[in-house]
């Protein structure tokens, strides 16, 4: 039997794809809620849910908090509140990072905050590239990143009738068959973005991974990606003569017509209260589709005069920051945002889609009732790394609202919530049959979800109709759309209960590349 | 889980080499050519190091499925190695760097 290029390429996507399904789907549903990671944040801590812009968005306030709190820091940091973050934050630097070095403050009042310690929208973030096993994640996700390109690519290899399929759906077929119409027409439907997310993402940590080129051009791979932005020189040291600090406002205003009217996202003061202060404004991230690339202009800390203003604009700089900014989508207006995260979810249902199609079709060839234990094995781990990963979800949200505020390291309980959830799906999915399975993690998740409005109760804050009524989009998208997924998984766990199973049919296997040779 | 009729030993042992020339040949070919575009290519060096940089990554990926088009694995080894020696002789030879 002589073996062509696109059954070995089938081959690879087949087994390829599996053995990465499981870490994938989580990759991307984390990487989908981390469009959102702001709003996230913000639901996640009440506290911060009646904060409001206005006045001089608590400009002066935050500078009194600073002079008051640190005034021998070696710098300040105002992150200047936005649209999508209420509050604006101070923070100071005595010469290395210090988490608790910073007060939150409400924009209009110039109040101190204190929102509860919590993971925040940024754990998604975080867990999609890292696991949360820092380094050691990175490289797994990085070859499951590198697989799911390949996948990509050789999907397009395998599919002869890429246009024909996309409009081919049939729901009413033997199982196999429908998924795979799933399957191929969201990925199909999906592949640009699929393609660039994908490849943008090895691309934002490419100073880890390919350091090569790096070491070659004698760049510091690990301080890569401030190589590339456009870095100010350190301020000269401090002269330890005292002089006042220049008014901010106006500097924030001159920056905002040199970028024709962008916003400032935040402003640096190196050396407060000396005379050789300087001051750094950059503009807000996510003015245009770059990222990690804003300009900086550098301004005289006590007379206020522009020293330098700062561009990036080498070619490949700027190629790099837009697939870098692609991948982060900070420019995202809240259209774009939506459909973002909806090709996200569709980035899972691929995944997703993916698996099920392989396992429906070992049950074809094998039968449902001598179907061999790895097969088992790998169906149990679809249920608990799609369903569960649902349930985990709300869990973590539930933990949020249901640990006490003042907890100590709760955002490490937070976590433990999330994980234990987690962890729990999996011994549930091998000891049910494979359809209750199924049906009961997506219908735990979908109560927890739907009930999650009401879990403003235990943690004040703003409840649904509060803050539909003051028109807090974020609090409240982020209920609206529990609610909607609760819908959609209950939908999904009542959908998968009424499914037949599919009739056993004799059907050659696939065979290995190698057995052609 | 292999397949039933070509589950031996040494079709299993193919696949390995296979998975093996796959990712760690291919990073050797990506990671060389990185290097080589990020001193040869006639732009300035942080320019180079970007472009040789973002285009490792499709390098890396056709270089999988080149591992596993191949007919045989020896080939697979043999058309990644290759090119991977070519690149490092490159990046050895004195008085080439642009």
């Amino acid at each position: 039997m002589k073996q062509g290029f696109r059954q070995s390429m089938a081959w690879l996507h087949t087994w390829g794809g599996l053995l990465c399904t499981w870490l994938l789907f989580a990759v991307f549903f984390a990487g989908s809620l981390s469009f959102y990671r702001e709003e996230l944040t913000l639901w996640m801590q009440p506290e911060l849910h009646q904060a409001q812009r206005g006045g001089d968005d608590g400009l002066a306030a935050a500078l009194a908090v600073l002079q008051q709190r640190a005034p021998q820091a070696r710098s300040w940091t105002i992150a200047l509140p936005g649209p999508r973050d209420p509050v604006i934050e101070a923070r100071w630097n005595h010469g290395k990072f210090d988490r608790k070095a910073v007060v939150v403050l409400d924009p209009a009042t110039g109040r101190a905050l204190e929102p509860r310690e919590t993971v925040g929208g940024s754990f998604f973030r975080n867990f999609h590239f890292s696991l949360m096993l820092k380094r050691t994640g990175y490289w797994i996700v990085g070859m499951a990143t590198l697989m799911m390109l390949v996948a990509l690519i050789t999907g397009v290899v395998i599919h002869k009738k890429i246009f024909k399929d996309f409009f081919t759906f049939r729901p009413g077929k033997s199982k196999p068959r429908a998924w795979l119409d799933v399957h191929n027409a969201t990925g199909v439907m999906a592949l640009p973005f699929l393609l660039t997310i994908t490849y943008s993402g090895l691309l934002t940590l490419a100073y880890v991974y390919m350091p090569a080129g790096m070491i070659a051009g004698g760049i510091d791979s690990e301080r890569f990606l401030s190589e590339i932005s456009p870095r100010q020189e350190p301020p000269e040291a401090r002269s330890g003569k005292p002089a006042t600090l220049t008014a901010l406002a106006p500097l924030l205003e001159q920056a905002r017509r040199h970028w024709q009217g962008a916003a400032p996202g935040s402003v640096t003061i190196h050396h407060p209260g000396d005379i050789a202060a300087v001051i750094d404004v950059a503009r807000r991230r996510g003015t245009g589709i770059t990222a990690r690339i804003e300009p900086v202009m550098r301004f005289d800390g006590v007379t206020g005069r522009l020293i330098a203003a700062q561009e990036q604009s080498a070619p490949g700089a700027v190629t790099y920051g837009a697939m870098y900014g692609l991948h982060v989508a900070w420019f995202a207006e809240p259209f774009l945002r939506g459909l973002l995260f909806v090709m996200g979810a569709m980035g899972c249902l691929v995944i997703a889609s993916g698996a099920v199609v392989w396992g429906a079709k070992r049950r074809e060839q094998h039968g449902a009732t001598h179907a061999a234990v790895g097969y088992r094995a790998a169906e149990s781990l679809n249920v608990a790394g799609i369903a569960g990963m649902a349930v985990a979800t709300a869990v973590l949200l539930w933990a949020n609202r249901l640990l006490p505020a003042e907890l100590a390291e709760r955002a490490l309980a937070e976590r433990q919530w999330f994980f234990g959830a987690w962890l729990l799906c999996l011994p549930h999915a091998l000891l049910r049959p494979r359809v209750a399975a199924w049906r009961e993690q997506l219908w735990l998740a979908a109560i927890l979800l739907a009930l999650l409005p009401f879990a403003v109760r235990f943690s004040g804050g703003l409840s649904l109709p509060q803050a539909l009524l003051q028109g807090r989009g974020a609090v409240a998208g982020v209920e609206l759309a529990a609610l909607a997924f609760a819908a959609l998984l209950a939908w999904a766990g009542y959908r998968i209960a009424s499914v037949k199973p599919a009739l056993p049919r004799a059907r050659p296997a696939r065979p290995l590349p190698e057995a052609a040779a | 889980m292999t397949t039933r009729r070509d589950g031996s030993w040494r079709e299993r042992g193919a696949v390995l080499s296979r998975l093996l020339a796959a990712l760690l040949g291919g990073y050797a070919v990506s990671a060389l050519l990185a290097a080589v575009l990020a001193l040869h290519l006639p732009m300035e060096r942080s320019e180079a190091v970007l472009v040789g940089t973002m285009l490792s990554f499709l390098v890396y990926a056709l270089a999988v499925m080149w591992a596993f088009a191949a007919r045989h694995a020896l080939r697979a080894w043999t058309g990644l190695l290759v090119p991977a020696l070519l690149l490092a002789a490159v990046l050895a030879a004195p008085g080439w760097t642009a």
